[in-house]
């Protein structure tokens, strides 16, 4: 057996009390076994991360006791130098990975009651689902996956700290971009400028490549940088996030390159009013929907309602390819009637678009703090200018 | 403007079509008349479009001989229309069931109670959708997995050329980290060199972010950069893929920093050899075990056969992120009798690992021609002695054969 040192990047104290949150929300609602895919959910649990996740993997917590890791063999290392978890059960490329998992469970005892299972999200296709069905002939499955996104949602102290270093990576990025943004650069060097400087910062793979979109093109939500070359006048629209141990502080920042047409002046007026708004409400106790009441009421008063039509915020925290959205976890949008509470962190992309002509988008990373609210992103929030 | 160039069609219409016309061959000898498809690479693949939004519940309708009906969110709408051939996409609010719209969708197409595939086998379409979608439609699906990457595997010579050129951004990307690699850097600092070289060379967003190990941590499986500072004698594991119109050129090489042990350098010729063999034995009609055993032939002999547990090979095209790879729809691997056949492009990977110790590899991303083989990367296979100096980075540069 090769030597790995355990590198845990949270201390034994912080994954106990993760498991045992999770754990007592089973006992609430009379789950005996949790059954978790996502490499989200996993690695929050366990510590346990990986680019491999393309592969079965599974995270068994039962009721009460350490959980079990169901791992393809190439990955167990990994476990060994993240996870704090030692039951690990390895597949081999020639095993069927199902069949392993129903065997593991059936020796912990595991393979009856009520299991919850993580039904939604990327991991549990139609043919995976079947085969865990017919595994597990004297169980039943509910959806469990709220169990963890329940403790997920209100992030710890250690967590915190990773946001904070992650937001040091962004200012970076978003510094290298900014100086980029020049009449006659194109979109990929400005995304060029900020990968270069967020990794060499210190930032990891990111859960969501630089977003990068100018001029006519920015006016169209959801392009990124795809070699356009600025002219003046255009507005060069920018989010992205530094990684630190996969936890991430996403910012959005607008660059105009040379002077602003009055529009995007007013654009700007009005994006700073819903994001600064917005922030002055965030305290524990109001409703995710009074927060995005006073963001949207802003662009409705002023007319641009139809330019903004979108949630205010989502919550973030850590992530892996492709998303670094928790919005499925919780949302700032209209009617939404959840309680923020201290250690919730989202993410408020305000912005508004001239649809196929230009867009104007400002935003920060906040923690929701005993008293009010914390930004954790630190870039001047303005409408920055190029040359 | 060359096509696709800045936004717009990726590709001539005629290719879309005839795309278009395959499924819809393979959708009526399956006997389904309306085929509902979720991965974003498919819906690329068959219109166009192209967003970074690909999260968010998206669906495509083939139907058997009428143009395809896009459901998307309405903040997609706008880049649907920019970026695909289609007419008809109808959106869902953030506050609508997007079921719903599928539904009017189908209904739209007469297709209400007649046979429908969906593509069960997507890391897109969950259990939950699938089973809420046919509450709504009232019907019980069909599979149609595959009627798309039976089509996808073959790539037309435009394809190859994005290839090419996302291959041409890649070795952009690789000869910036050779000259990056420095004893006391980090392997953030060599990583950031491979992004910003692929990105200012046009690379677009990548499916898989550069893969970049070093050290003992090399002999680690699934390992990246990790902010880990690179010591003399290091092997330094490199793989990266540029982006170009959603196709990816993928290669690996390894490196080393100031100077190399023997026993790495050994196994870094095992790899070499073991990419020669399997270079040989790809052509058309070659059986995808066949190819696997002239890789593991060298293997063997050369004693590694413990170190060396896979696939050697795996189909490589359009992606999204998370992965760039097709591996799904065809691969090189032991007991496959699959022919390959020319159009088909394989991402060809020996690697070997000590577990725990070092890890080594090398590979290219190759197409199957008429006759034999096309290498579309290009980049000299030795190990690279990176801290030298630049000289020696700039020399490896030059070793590239001009196109």
């Amino acid at each position: 057996m090769v030597d790995i040192t355990q590198n845990l990047i949270f201390s034994k104290e912080e994954f106990q009390r993760r498991i045992s949150a999770v754990q007592e929300g089973m006992g609430k609602n009379g789950f005996d076994v949790l059954f978790l895919f996502s490499p989200e959910h996993i690695f929050y649990l366990s510590g346990y991360q990986t680019f491999g996740y393309f592969s079965y993997q599974a995270l068994i917590v039962p009721a009460k006791g350490e959980p079990i890791l169901i791992l393809r063999f190439l990955e167990t290392f990994l476990a060994r130098l993240y996870s704090w978890v030692s039951k690990v059960v390895p597949w081999d490329d020639y095993e069927d990975p199902i069949s392993v998992t129903v065997r593991a469970m059936k020796e912990h005892g595991l393979a009856k009651g009520r299991i919850g299972i993580e039904d939604g999200g990327f991991y549990m296709p139609f043919p995976v689902w079947r085969r865990i069905r017919e595994g597990f002939p004297d169980s039943s499955f509910e959806d469990g996956a709220c169990l963890v996104e329940q403790v997920r949602v209100r992030k710890s102290s250690e967590e915190i700290a990773y946001m904070r270093k992650a937001a040091e990576y962004t200012s970076a990025g978003m510094a290298a971009g900014v100086a980029e943004c020049q009449a006659g650069r194109t979109e990929n060097d400005v995304a060029a400028a900020i990968y270069g400087a967020m990794t060499r910062a210190g930032s990891e793979y990111s859960p969501h490549d630089p977003i990068v979109t100018s001029g006519w093109r920015s006016g169209i939500p959801h392009t990124t940088y795809a070699r356009r070359r600025l002219e003046p006048g255009d507005t060069v629209l920018i989010e992205i996030t530094g990684t630190h141990h996969r936890y991430v502080a996403p910012l959005m920042r607008t660059v105009v390159v040379g002077e602003p047409s009055p529009k995007v002046r007013e654009m700007a007026s009005l994006v700073m009013q819903g994001l600064e708004g917005a922030i002055a409400a965030i305290r524990p106790g109001v409703t995710s929907g009074e927060v995005d009441d006073v963001c949207r009421g802003i662009m409705e008063k002023a007319g641009y309602y139809e330019n903004f039509r979108k949630r205010t915020g989502y919550s973030v925290g850590f992530g892996f390819p492709p998303s670094w959205n928790e919005g499925h976890i919780v949302s700032l949008r209209k009617g939404d009637g959840t309680r923020l509470e201290p250690g919730m962190v989202f993410h408020l992309p305000v912005a508004l678009r001239d649809y196929g002509i230009s867009c104007v988008g400002l935003s920060e990373t906040v923690l929701v703090t005993d008293k009010g609210c914390e930004v954790l992103t630190r870039y001047p929030r303005q409408l920055l200018r190029g040359e | 403007m060359r096509l696709g160039e800045n936004f717009g069609l990726a590709f001539p219409r005629k290719e879309y079509d005839r795309r278009l016309g395959a499924v819809q061959k393979g959708m009526a000898s399956q006997g389904v008349e309306g085929l509902l498809l979720f991965a974003p690479a498919n819906l690329a693949y068959l219109t166009g479009y192209n967003t970074i939004g690909y999260t968010n519940y998206q669906c495509l309708l083939v139907t058997a001989d009428k143009k395809p009906i896009l459901v998307v969110r309405l903040l997609e709408g706008p880049v649907a229309g920019a970026t695909s051939w289609l007419d008809t996409i109808l959106t869902y609010e953030d506050h609508e069931d997007p079921a719903i719209a599928v539904r009017r969708a189908v209904e739209k197409a007469g297709l209400l109670s007649r046979p429908i595939a969906v593509e069960r086998i997507s890391a897109f379409l969950n259990i939950r959708d699938y089973w809420h979608l046919e509450e709504v439609l009232g019907t019980k699906f069909e599979d149609g997995s595959g009627l798309v990457e039976n089509v996808r595997v073959i790539k037309s010579p435009v394809e190859l050329e994005y290839m090419r050129t996302a291959a041409r951004t890649t070795e952009a990307g690789m000869k910036a980290a050779y000259e990056a690699i420095q004893e006391g850097k980090t392997e953030n600092d060599v990583a950031a060199e491979c992004y910003r070289a692929m990105v200012a060379a046009g690379s677009e967003f990548f499916s898989s972010q550069p893969i970049l190990t070093s050290g003992e941590k090399s002999g680690i499986a699934h390992t990246t950069f990790h902010r880990r500072t690179l010591k003399e004698g290091d092997p330094v594991l490199i793989e990266i893929g540029g982006v170009w119109n959603r196709y990816t050129g993928a290669l690996m090489r390894t490196a080393a920093v100031g100077k190399v042990s023997g026993e790495i350098q050994r196994m870094y010729d095992a790899c070499v050899e073991a990419l020669e063999a399997t270079l040989g034995a790809i052509r058309p009609g070659a059986r995808s075990e066949e190819v696997q055993g002239a890789c593991q032939n060298v293997i063997d002999r050369r004693g590694y056969e413990p170190n060396f547990r896979k696939r050697i090979g795996y189909s490589l095209g359009i992606g999204f992120a998370p992965g760039w790879g097709e591996g799904h729809i065809m691969d090189i691997k032991h007991h496959d009798s699959r022919e390959l056949r020319p159009g088909m492009v394989f991402h060809v990977v020996p690697a070997l690992r000590q577990n725990g110790e070092y890890g080594v590899g090398l590979s290219e991303t190759v197409t199957v021609t008429e006759k034999g083989v096309e290498v579309i990367t290009n980049f000299p296979r030795e190990l690279f002695i990176g801290g030298t100096g630049k000289k020696k980075a700039q020399e490896m540069g030059k070793g590239q054969k001009k196109k």
